[in-house]
């Protein structure tokens, strides 16, 4: 089996020609720890067996961001790969200096390489002419001119790389020549007989010094150099800006000499440029584009997701009726079929979102909105590319966490997954909506003519968004020290979105969710479920609506009413003395200072299912709903036992709703968190840092309320 | 020094043909402009400058970026085909 990479700038159609190379073989896995794909496929060339890797699109090796220390570490064998019999790198002519600058490094590491000379037909439109035998010459490795969509090419391409398996000194390029301080750098490192066992040649120098290149903090062999380097007086900056120089200085003329560019009419890209950056028209555009996402993800997903709540009822409906009354019964339908189901509510809208960003993506906008929307993202010190992740919070935290994919830098993209639960999602609605309802629907409009709900349905919109900057701010300086990752962005070309790409693309992402958040979602629910179920506690036999039931003659309408009363109370007992019932009394002495009575304090535990699940436990804890006939009615109920039963005023509402934009309230966003960051530390901080300022705030809001005489 | 010479791209004018003279080095941001091309000698235009100090667009030998305007105050530049004494 011969093993074979893939590397290339980004958008230079290495995973066009990926495709085409492996066919159905394809297979996309995950490197360890951290969320790129990782994509591997074979190919059967005569008797052998080709097992090909796409690396991640980088420019450098030399590694800024994930994407590039994966090509790394892939290249040099850092995952446990067997050593590369040859590397296609895959080069995009339009931009052949650049190019070439990645193909000269991945040939420092002592690998052969074929230069695979992509989009020809792009070029040629473009007014570019190559000189692909005298290319070939001057670097010494195959070159190839290919189409790479069309599958032009692939056959010599082919022959390119078993000729360079057969004989990997074809591969070789004529190496640069480098400066005297590169020289000397490679004699202070080869005095370190690590360094010396490591490999031969360039590569050697290459892998010895590497590490000091990329972060002088390393630790392990790049600290020796490190010494070797400073015993040899060697700057280690100004080694790596002549590395830097060198391969330019050697790639410039040589292109120069292979390729004639004759003047062209601007490109459409060019053109439609001139409107879509531009500061006035550009903005309205964005505008224009967010707006539709936004509307996709928030509105044209309700008939979807509705269809699949009603789906859930009927499926669990049906297993109710099969399986016999008990613990095993409860345990399948209100822990792993809830969970199930609040597994599935999110596939419509991560479906909208992703279809929308890799749309984006595909056709080149997205590049562009981290243009237009940089200035204002950089007041929030936050990257440009954080905006798609946020706007799409505010219909639901799970997909917006899932969204900050997009963003290249850890850190920037750690600070964007952390703000993104303080933006109002569509589950804290239904609470705001129960409480406006019940304590602030006969207050005088403001000024006559603003209605107070709509103010402070504003004003928590807006208090989520003001904690978030500050929030991010303070990260900034503490967690994740030093700028946001500077703004560096390649415009690509705009191109016309291809259906297949943009449907893989939202495929891999929604099994990832269901698969992987699905589980931790699951197992989340039987814990809340265990929480309210456990331990088992009767209703006391001369429990009022116990008697109720045995004094009513049975089967009429008074017996009814007397046993559905009955299940109620059951129900409110069971809740009352279970572990979460009693958590909610015990922690009645903390939260009372916000003004919630331990009701609210069960509400508040059973409402970490989701948000929007307050109303329903709150029905539960006041035993009341038997009566509703709808929705309404049964909101309306919950609202008035809040008033009658736990003294809720307007400012204890307002209390409420305040810890309601700020908290931590919906497992399925600590579940994403826990997958996209691959580890429960940052959803546990992400839980802890937002309650602990939702107390606080709610804490400020009802005793400054109290102290300046509201109620 | 060099750095004297030229002008700095943050300031330069827009679409005027420029040359690159030198990339000071300031950090990891500028080894990324380097590692791009922005090596001296190399062609650049600014082609537009969002409102209010926002990010740079700049043609860079023949491709487009987009950069903020600190990051292009470590590149000094002077209008191409210029004698490179300055
Ligand atoms: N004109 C032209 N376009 C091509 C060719 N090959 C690929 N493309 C287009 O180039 C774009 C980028 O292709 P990808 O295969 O996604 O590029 P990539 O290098 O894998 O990109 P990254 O995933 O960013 O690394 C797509 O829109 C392709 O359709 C080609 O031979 N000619």
């Amino acid at each position: 089996m011969a093993e074979i990479a893939l590397a290339g700038n980004p958008n230079t159609g290495k995973t066009t020609l990926f495709n085409q190379l492996t066919g159905l073989s394809a297979h996309v896995g995950n490197y360890p720890g951290i969320t790129v794909d990782r994509r591997t496929g074979t190919r059967e060339v005569g008797n052998q067996s080709w097992h090909l890797h796409d690396l991640p699109g980088t420019y450098s090796l030399v590694a800024s961001s994930p994407e590039e220390q994966i090509a790394h570490h892939v290249l040099t064998g850092q995952y446990g790969d067997a050593a590369f019999d040859a590397v296609i790198v895959v080069i995009d002519p339009m931009n052949l200096a650049r190019n070439l600058f990645l193909l000269l490094q991945v040939a420092e590491l002592g690998l052969p390489v074929v230069a695979a000379l992509n989009m020809m037909d792009a070029a040629k439109e473009g007014g570019l002419s190559l000189e692909v035998d005298d290319l070939h010459h001057a670097l010494g490795c195959p070159v190839v001119p290919m189409v790479a969509r069309r599958g032009d090419g692939v056959a010599a391409l082919e022959a390119a790389v078993a000729s360079v398996i057969a004989d990997p000194s074809r591969g070789q390029v004529r190496q640069t020549a480098w400066p005297a301080i590169v020289d000397r750098a490679l004699k202070a490192a080869q005095s370190i007989p690590e360094v010396q066992a490591r490999a031969d040649g360039d590569a050697r120098w290459y892998l010895a010094t590497r590490p000091v290149v990329l972060n002088a903090e390393r630790a392990g062999l790049g600290d020796e150099v490190q010494t070797a380097l400073a015993d040899a007086n060697i700057d280690v900056s100004e080694l790596r800006r002549a590395m830097v120089h060198a391969r330019y200085a050697w790639l410039d003329p040589l292109v120069e000499r292979v390729t004639t560019r004759s003047p062209r009419p601007p490109s459409w890209t060019t053109r439609i440029d001139r409107f879509a950056l531009h500061p006035v028209a550009g903005t309205a555009l964005f505008l224009l584009v967010m707006g539709v996402l936004f509307q996709a993800v928030f509105a044209w997903s309700d008939p979807a997701i509705d269809a699949i709540d009603g789906g859930a009822s009927a499926a669990s409906a049906w297993i109710a009726s099969l399986l016999p009354a008990g613990l095993l019964k409860d345990v399948l339908i209100d822990g792993v079929l809830a969970g199930v189901a609040g597994t599935l509510v999110f596939v419509p809208q991560i479906t909208v979102l992703f279809l929308g960003i890799s749309l984006l993506e595909d056709t080149g906008y997205l590049a562009r909105t981290a243009f237009l929307i940089d200035r204002i993202m950089r007041m929030a010190g936050l990257p440009g590319k954080s905006f798609v992740p946020l706007l799409s919070s505010f219909a639901c935290n799970v997909p917006g966490v899932m969204a900050a994919r997009t963003i290249a830098s850890p850190a920037d993209r750690m600070v964007t997954m952390l703000i993104a639960p303080l933006m109002t999602c569509s589950a804290r609605l239904p609470v705001y909506a129960v409480v406006i309802a019940a304590v602030f629907a006969h207050s005088e409009p403001v000024f006559g003519f603003l209605s107070l709900g709509g103010l402070i349905l504003t004003g928590l919109y807006l208090l989520g968004v003001v904690v978030a900057l500050l929030v991010a701010f303070v990260l900034r300086r503490t967690v994740f020290q030093g700028e946001s990752a500077p703004l560096l962005l390649e415009m690509p070309p705009y191109r016309r979105p291809r259906t297949g790409n943009v449907l893989r693309v939202v495929w891999r992402r929604l099994r990832h969710f269901l698969v992987e958040t699905g589980s931790v979602i699951v197992a989340l629910t039987v814990v809340l479920w265990a929480l309210m179920t456990f331990p088992h506690s009767e209703l006391p036999t001369d429990h009022p609506a116990q008697v109720a039931v045995t004094t009513t003659q049975a089967e009429t309408p008074a017996r009814k009413t007397a046993e559905a009363r009955l299940d109620h109370a059951k129900q409110r007992h069971q809740l009352e003395h279970s572990i979460a019932g009693r958590m909610g009394k015990t922690i009645e002495p903390a939260i009372a200072p916000l003004g919630f009575d331990w009701r609210i304090g069960i509400g508040l535990i059973g409402s970490f299912a989701a948000r929007e699940v307050l109303i329903p436990v709150m029905g539960q804890v006041y035993g009341r709903g038997a009566e509703a006939e709808d929705e309404d009615a049964f909101n309306t109920a919950v609202g008035d036992s809040l008033v009658r039963f736990s003294g809720m005023t307007p400012l204890v509402g307002l209390s409420l709703m305040v810890f309601f934009a700020i908290a931590m309230q919906c497992m399925s966003t600590i579940a994403v968190l826990q997958r996209e960051t691959a580890s429960w530390r940052w959803p546990i901080f992400a839980v802890v840092y937002l309650n602990t300022l939702a107390y606080l705030l709610s804490l400020a809001v009802y005793q400054g309320g109290q102290a300046l005489g509201y109620t | 020094m060099t750095q004297a010479r030229g002008t700095c791209l943050a300031d330069a004018p827009l679409h005027v043909p420029l040359q690159v003279l030198s990339v000071s080095d300031v950090g990891a941001m500028t080894d990324r402009l380097v590692e791009f091309g922005m090596t001296p000698g190399a062609r650049v235009e600014i082609l537009r400058r969002a409102p209010w100090s926002g990010p740079l667009l700049i043609r860079l030998r023949h491709f487009v970026l987009t950069m903020r305007p600190d990051a292009a105050r470590a590149v000094r530049v002077q209008a191409a085909g210029e004698q490179p004494d300055g």
